[in-house]
């Protein structure tokens, strides 16, 4: 019962800080509102057990990735833009777009999977997803990394000011 | 409620939504940037808990949810890198103005 109640407070935290990083208007609010939601989810995959991917979540995301967002935004010389008119016509399109895949795939997951319980499961632990990650997924995850060098130099060589 | 899978399900559904309305609603790029981390949120909570539902006891949801978390940040670093970079050329992130490859 108790956990209920923590569940749906989370639940609830991510949806409306996702509204709210969508919707506001000003670059700043949205990023904090986008970590407060991303720091929430970590909160989700403790309450499915993966105490691993939630501390991942919270230094990866939150740490990195939110903090740079913020960054480049208080980097950036400030600008005095005026409320632009939207084109209503493509607020509409992506509007009806998104709510078509929601109300899609909302009928998929209904039908299939209203009222389903997790059984009693045992996750995976990290050992196991070590001892995998380096077996059977060893050549993945050296992709990874050399794509993670990749993007850190080409971040540097596209932020680097020409003389 | 926490023991039961649709909610989890109905969670990552709402992320991926509402980061799809925002990319093809706002124009100002970094705000296009923070909802494809909403979506890449989304997507990582939906392959969870269908990895507890469905396979049980199997570590693929959790290396893939590490890839995506890997990926996201290559992708947020070399986003953040272009965006300065226009921003510096052109003093402007609006997605409607970048025109020039549009060709």
């Amino acid at each position: 019962m108790f956990s209920d109640v923590i569940f749906i407070i989370f639940w609830l935290v991510i949806v409306v800080f996702a509204a709210l990083a969508v919707f506001l208007q000003k670059p700043i609010y949205n990023a904090f509102s986008m970590a407060i939601s991303i720091f929430s989810v970590a909160g989700m995959y403790i309450f499915l057990g993966y105490e691993f991917l939630a501390a991942l979540q919270v230094l990866v995301y939150v740490g990195a990735i939110s903090v740079a967002i913020i960054f480049v935004i208080m980097l950036s010389p400030p600008v005095t833009v005026k409320p632009k008119k939207l084109n209503p016509f493509k607020v509409l399109i992506g509007i009806v777009t998104a709510l078509t895949f929601f109300g899609l795939f909302f009928i998929l997951f209904y039908q299939k999977y209203a009222g389903s319980k997790f059984g009693n499961v045992v996750n995976a632990n990290i050992n196991e997803v070590g001892t995998v990650l380096a077996t059977k997924y060893a050549v993945p995850f050296e992709i990874i990394s050399v794509i993670l060098l990749v993007a850190i130099l080409g971040a540097i060589v596209l932020a680097k000011k020409e003389d | 409620m926490a023991g039961s899978l649709f909610p989890y399900l109905l969670l990552s559904l709402i992320l991926i939504s509402l980061g799809l309305i925002g990319i093809l609603v706002r124009r100002n790029l970094i705000i296009m940037l923070i909802c494809i981390e909403l979506v890449l949120n989304g997507v990582s909570i939906n392959l969870l808990a269908l990895n507890k539902f469905s396979v049980n006891g199997s570590a693929m949801g959790q290396i893939l949810a590490i890839f995506i978390v890997a990926l996201a940040a290559a992708e947020t670093t070399i986003a953040l890198g272009l965006i300065f970079l226009i921003f510096r050329h052109y003093k402007e992130i609006d997605a409607e103005k970048l025109t020039e490859l549009k060709g």
